[in-house]
């Protein structure tokens, strides 16, 4: 698998713990109905620590962490910004209370995309809100194989598959991601061109329509 | 009292790109700004280095993509941009938009203009007296050694405020960062 190409118009890079990749989920969607095609979505496993310092959280207080007071800012407006979204999509979004370690998860993108690509909605939607909602340890093996099950994806095999030819391929795509100057979710790739952020829909749409008229400005879709 | 209170820092290319975007909002809903600087962190693209961390890359490589997004969207908008080799120091300037009582916008648009059309520097006392000139202001009483401490003041202000980037747009006690934020800003306006 590599980075930057794909047999469908559109790559789609998202991990389950970044906040802004949950809001971008409907209006992604909803694009990829609306024109009647079908995206390749892919895993980025964050590593948060490496750029934004670390952070624990215990009973609401912070019990660890070696963030800037700039970083808590800027980590204490992205959950504000993002929680009126996700209300505004009739979702929950709770502040974690870890950085989860999402590689097991992320590994379940690329199986549910390999049985049945079709079922991505159907997996994210079982895995997200919940996730947001803190009801889902995605870090547990059997959580989320039920998780592929009620997607209406086989689970038997995943167990092999992360510990074998996924688990490579999770970190092959992982290694790939900076050399081809991806660093974020949620990234879109269309036509060669790296687009971060879900504010970038609006030209994403422009582009998976032929390029006619005017390019539009960024704009988050309400 | 003004309907957004709007941070900026000259040489934020966030900033720049959605100055044009929030003029044009303002005029259709009929809304005021009240102008603030805020004084922000620019970095310059680093060269990859074999020794480098897992997170300066992710900061380079982040740094890069920003930077070719800022050009395809000033493409967009038909406006010039053109990033310094090393981001200029924009103190100065932004205290003579701290001196401005009233309709700071034109001083505003040429301060963008001359960091990211004209390679100004806008730390030169001279240069931001120039400025405030040619949009119409008197520059005889500027002085940046009176007006000193009150940048540091007034970013003491916005950080406990929330601030940390720009633009950032305070609209009825919400905070919203960049100018993908419009929508909803109108939205909370209307």
């Amino acid at each position: 698998m590599l980075a930057l190409e794909s047999d469908a118009p559109l790559i789609v890079y998202v991990d389950i713990k970044s906040p802004y990749a949950f809001v971008a989920l409907r209006p992604t969607f909803e694009l990829e109905a609306a024109l009647g095609l079908q995206f390749d979505w892919r895993p980025l496993t964050l590593d948060i620590p490496s750029y934004l310092g670390s952070a624990r959280k215990s009973k609401g207080k912070i019990v660890q962490s070696d963030r800037t007071p700039a970083s808590w800012r800027a980590v204490k407006y992205a959950y504000m910004d993002t929680r009126r979204y996700a209300q505004r999509q009739g979702y929950v979004l709770k502040g974690t209370e870890k950085i989860w370690d999402t590689r097991m998860v992320s590994t379940a993108i690329l199986w549910v995309s390999r049985q049945d690509r079709s079922r991505i909605k159907a997996f994210f939607e079982t895995v997200y809100p919940a996730f947001w909602r803190r009801e889902l340890d995605v870090e547990a093996l059997a959580v989320v194989k039920s998780c592929i099950e009620t997607a209406g994806v086989d689970s038997r095999g995943f167990d092999q598959f992360l510990l074998g030819e996924g688990g490579v391929l999770h970190d092959d795509l992982q290694a790939q991601l900076h050399p081809s100057g991806i660093y974020g979710v949620p990234t879109y790739v269309c036509e060669g061109e790296i687009l971060f952020g879900r504010e970038q829909l609006p030209y994403v749409k422009w582009i998976l329509q032929g390029r006619r008229g005017d390019a539009p400005d960024v704009g988050n879709p309400l | 009292m003004s309907d957004i209170r709007l941070y900026i820092d000259f040489k934020s290319p966030q900033a720049y790109l959605a100055m044009q975007p929030t003029l044009r909002l303002c005029e259709r809903l009929q809304v005021s700004i009240d102008w603030q600087p805020y004084r922000t962190r620019q970095l310059r693209i680093e060269l990859p280095r074999d020794d480098e961390s897992r997170g300066e890359t992710h900061v380079r490589v982040r740094q890069q993509q920003r930077h070719e997004t800022c050009l395809r969207y000033a493409d967009i908008q038909g406006i010039p941009m053109t990033f310094p080799q090393q981001p200029g120091v924009t103190d100065c300037a932004l205290l003579a938009l701290l001196s401005l009582a009233e309709n700071p916008q034109a001083y505003i648009q040429a301060a963008f203009n001359a960091y990211w059309c004209d390679g100004y520097d806008l730390d030169n006392t001279e240069v931001v007296k120039a400025l405030l000139r040619s949009s119409g202001y008197n520059a005889s009483d500027f002085d940046p050694q009176v007006l000193s401490g009150q940048l540091d003041e007034a970013q003491r202000s916005a950080e406990e405020a929330g601030v940390f980037d720009t633009p950032t747009f305070v609209v009825e006690d919400q905070m919203f960062l960049g100018r993908e934020q419009l929508s909803l800003i109108e939205s909370t306006l209307s």
